[in-house]
């Protein structure tokens, strides 16, 4: 009897902090999944792109309603009114309240930190396990996801670059429009001879192009500012240097003017290069007549450098999982299906500026028609155009001082390009202070 | 001599100073934590409501913890931590497997609450091993446990911690404030960390001068017991001089008594003898009558005293009263049942047999207790047709192969001396059998026969 009275009191203590710890895990367990029904989406309203006229609320309506026609039993939810320049900010601030949506767009400018903070959930093992065919998205697109060799965001939405021309100036110069294939050197041809003084004050009153900067330039001359994850700037390769003369020697048709976007708007440059979200947004009916009405335009591809391809570089709007979600797996399957059904892609083309990540929606003869609707007499975009373009698109590289290395690469090349100072020299000092921002 | 072992408690006033310390060591670390948490989560929510947020959020190295995950974890960490060094101090919990597994829990709780609170603070560290120390007696280990501590507040610190796994520092959270509150913030901090170092401090010298007085007081009870033991060791000499001196005086008080005074008449009764020899023969006669009659008168007195001398309970006692003495002596000594049960109904056998019986049932009944574990012995006495049979089973052990021992020998040959036989059997606990074939008589007899058999003693 006395064995068994104190093997019960030995136990009491042991009772206690037992029940302390079950009862501090059921409290954890409650903050962590109270509402593990509902499904929080963050997006905005408005394009990231700046263009105006683009709301996403429709396509992920539509999303939803068929995502919870397929998930019975999961409310999917999202918070209206945030406008796409203030979303960054939404985000972090919900991200430090630790009240982040479980799935939520990612703007090509975010995806680094956010993926570096480890705010992203990596998505690779389910790529795996699910066996997900990934060759249905365009590769240019596809690899904007990836950070430090894993993939943290699919994408949804991607804006290439394209060069838009003065189909107008080009006509009465007698030039014929370029084609698909143009290199630098008939670039430089058509700027060279553009470039005129028609009033005869000692100005060039059309130019050649307006806003070309170095980095498209490098961009199809077939190297990026960075390489080996961004641990290495190119800037002493040749190439780079190649690229860097060919646009002073662009500069130099300008006749020391400094153009500007009026100068384009009031037609007196001919190439410009602007996003596809840009042309979807000026070509049609009501922004065309504000914007650009004197003149009839459209695009090509950019020019290809003598060591690079028809290439240019791409803005991709992804989609991303909240590395805390309770609900993977529900977030996972939302997030394949705002990317890769190809019903809700298609809605980009509808309702959002920029194009479908999927190869065969952006082909599909039923976009054309669509995005041709709007659009006057010979200004129809070529399809083949729009696929090629995205297809050689190179994204914007991914590692965490990107933004901070860019800033500086670019204040410091654009003087270089003005100036006529040692191509070699100028490159030389920049690499050192590139390579202090990147290591 | 062994050395005492050392006592499992400090003397109790030092006992207190240490808990009165390590209780506010532990109220100490609580506030500091609270606070490293609250500002943590406090700033976290100024910066999410601040327009700052996207800015912020590029400095930050690695997602932070939700703010009432933190806030849960730090506190709930906290508590139990406290709890489970309450149930360590519980008696019944020390030295069971239960405590090393609460110290190991301890140890993980701390590393979660200081990830939770980003390594800001480390000083929690030491309120967990001071609180170790109290149980560590040996002084090396006592050290080694105090390099382990120091160690692994160098570990615990935020520099080296975020070398291997990146961390946001205190430091960046409060970046976000002007530079007045955010060196309010790591002032308190600091001021938090230099209170629990000081606090540690003063915990080891009081654990260092408990030691110390603890020391003492085993060597001085250390000195007490060996001048007591001391004591014991003469004390026990001179009892042993003194019971040889009685007993020597009792033996030359009887040979004086009886020896002495049949001899003193005896000598006296034959000189008068041989004087009387020739005067009157007849006489003598007479008187040589007496002296004989003396002589055996002495031999009765002589024997009457060796009996005396015998200190034996059978002696003393009936027979069956002195088994029943012996079995409820060891029955209180060994707290074991042993039931007496004779069916022999007051018969008295001759002194041999009875030491026979006696001494099989003593050897038996210690044999059941110091081999065979037993709780309770049955003891049987039956007389058939002048057979004795007695038995003495037990619930012990038994063990079906016994090796005949010293005692068991000893008591075959005491059987077949008297000329019976001995049975043993361990199946069921174990089992001994004596039978004896038996002279019984009548008492009057049996003084007479000791009178004899005391002849041949």
């Amino acid at each position: 009897m006395k064995q068994k009275d104190s093997n019960k009191s030995s136990q009491r203590p042991l009772l206690v902090f037992l029940a302390a710890v079950f009862g501090f895990l059921f409290l954890l367990l409650l903050l962590l999944f109270h509402n593990h029904k509902t499904l929080k989406i963050g997006i905005f309203y408005g394009s990231n792109w700046e263009v105006p006229g683009t709301i996403h609320y429709d396509i992920f309506d539509q999303a939803i309603k068929k995502y919870e026609k397929t998930h019975p039993g999961i409310r999917v939810e999202y918070e209206e009114g945030i406008p796409s320049e203030e979303y960054s900010e939404w985000l972090s601030g919900e991200i430090l309240k630790g009240t982040e949506p479980d799935v939520y767009m990612v703007l090509n400018e975010d995806f680094n930190t956010l993926a570096a903070s480890g705010a992203l959930e990596p998505l690779d093992s389910r790529i795996q396990f699910d066996r997900t065919d990934c060759s249905v998205f365009y590769d240019s697109a596809l690899r904007a996801g990836i950070y430090g060799g894993r993939r943290y965001a699919m994408p949804f939405e991607c804006n290439p670059t394209l060069m838009f021309v003065n189909k107008t100036l080009l006509k009465e110069e007698g030039i014929p429009m370029p084609r698909a294939d143009w290199t630098w050197e008939d670039f430089y041809d058509i700027c060279s001879r553009v470039g005129k003084d028609e009033d005869g004050d000692g100005k060039p009153d059309r130019f050649g192009f307006y806003d070309y900067t170095w980095q498209q330039a490098v961009c199809s001359n077939g190297i990026g500012l960075f390489r080996k994850n961004g641990m290495e700037s190119t800037l002493t390769d040749s190439r780079f240097q190649e690229a860097v003369r060919f646009l002073r020697r662009l500069e130099k048709t300008k006749g020391g003017y400094q153009v500007s976007a009026n100068d384009f708007d009031l037609g007196k440059v001919v190439f410009r290069p602007l996003t596809f979200s840009e042309y979807r947004t000026y070509m049609p009916y009501p922004w065309r007549i504000k914007k650009y009405s004197d003149f009839e335009w459209n695009c090509v591809s950019m020019p290809a450098g003598p060591s690079g391809s028809n290439s240019a570089s791409m803005e991709t709007l992804m989609v991303g999982v909240s590395a805390r979600t309770a609900k993977k797996k529900e977030a996972w399957e939302f997030v394949k299906l705002l990317t890769m059904d190809e019903e809700i892609q298609k809605l980009i083309y509808r309702d959002a500026s920029g194009a479908s990540v999927l190869k065969k929606v952006t082909n599909s003869g039923e976009i054309m028609r669509l995005l041709n609707e709007d659009t006057p007499g010979e200004s129809d975009i070529d399809l083949s155009l729009l696929n090629q373009a995205i297809e050689a698109a190179v994204p914007s590289e991914n590692f965490l001082f990107y933004e901070e290395a860019m800033e500086k690469a670019n204040h410091v090349l654009t003087a270089l390009v003005a100036s006529d100072a040692d191509i070699h020299t100028g490159l030389f000092n920049l690499t050192k202070e590139i390579d202090k921002i990147i290591r | 001599m062994h050395q005492p072992k050392k006592t499992e408690v400090l003397s109790p006033d030092s006992g207190v100073y240490l808990n009165v310390c390590l209780k506010i060591i532990g109220i100490l670390n609580f506030i500091t934590v609270m606070f490293l948490a609250g500002a943590i989560v406090l700033t976290q929510y100024r910066i999410a409501f601040s327009q700052e947020a996207a800015e912020f959020v590029t400095k930050l190295v690695r997602l932070p913890e939700r703010p009432e995950i933190r806030l849960v974890m730090v506190a709930g960490c906290y508590m139990l931590i406290c709890l489970s060094i309450w149930v360590k101090r519980q008696k019944e919990v020390q030295g069971t497997p239960l405590f090393t597994a609460l110290n190991v829990i301890e140890i993980g709780l701390v590393i979660l609450l200081m990830e939770k609170i980003d390594m800001s603070y480390n000083g929690i560290i030491f309120f967990v091993f001071a609180e170790f120390l109290y149980y560590v007696k040996e002084s090396r280990n006592r050290l080694v446990l105090l390099i382990l501590a120091f160690l692994c507040y160098m570990g615990g610190s935020y520099q080296l911690v975020t070398l291997l796994v990146p961390m946001n520092s205190f430091e960046t959270w409060v970046s976000f404030y002007t530079d007045d509150v955010g060196r309010l913030f790591l002032s308190m901090r600091t001021v938090c960390e230099l209170c629990n170092m000081i606090l540690f401090l003063s915990y080891m010298v009081l654990l260092l001068v408990a030691d110390r007085k603890e020391n003492e007081r085993i060597r001085s009870l250390n000195q007490q017991l060996q001048k007591a033991n001391e004591q014991l060791h003469s004390f026990a000499q001179e009892k042993e001089q003194m019971g040889e001196t009685r007993e020597r005086n009792r033996l030359a008080r009887e040979i004086h008594d009886t020896l002495g005074h049949i001899l003193t008449g005896i000598s006296v009764g034959v000189e008068a003898a041989a004087v009387l020899v020739e005067v009157s023969p007849e006489a003598a006669k007479q008187q040589l009558d007496v002296i004989a009659d003396m002589a055996r008168k002495g031999l009765n007195d002589v024997r009457r005293s060796v009996r005396k001398l015998k200190p034996d309970a059978l002696e003393r006692l009936s027979f069956e009263h002195a088994i029943q003495q012996m079995v409820e002596e060891m029955s209180r000594g060994t707290n074991t049942k042993i039931y007496f049960v004779s069916y022999t109904d007051g018969m008295e056998f001759g002194a041999d047999i009875e030491e026979t019986l006696y001494r099989s049932i003593q050897e038996s009944t210690t044999n059941a207790i110091r081999h065979g574990k037993a709780t309770e012995i049955w003891v049987r006495m039956s007389e058939k047709n002048g057979e004795l049979i007695l038995m003495i089973s037990d619930n012990g052990r038994g063990c079906d192969k016994v090796e005949e021992g010293f005692g068991l020998r000893h008591m075959r040959e005491r059987v077949e001396l008297a000329g019976g036989t001995l049975y043993w059997e361990g199946t069921f606990g174990f089992t001994v059998i004596v039978r004896l074939p038996v002279r019984t008589k009548k008492k009057e007899e049996r003084k007479q026969e000791d009178d004899k058999g005391n002849d041949s003693r």
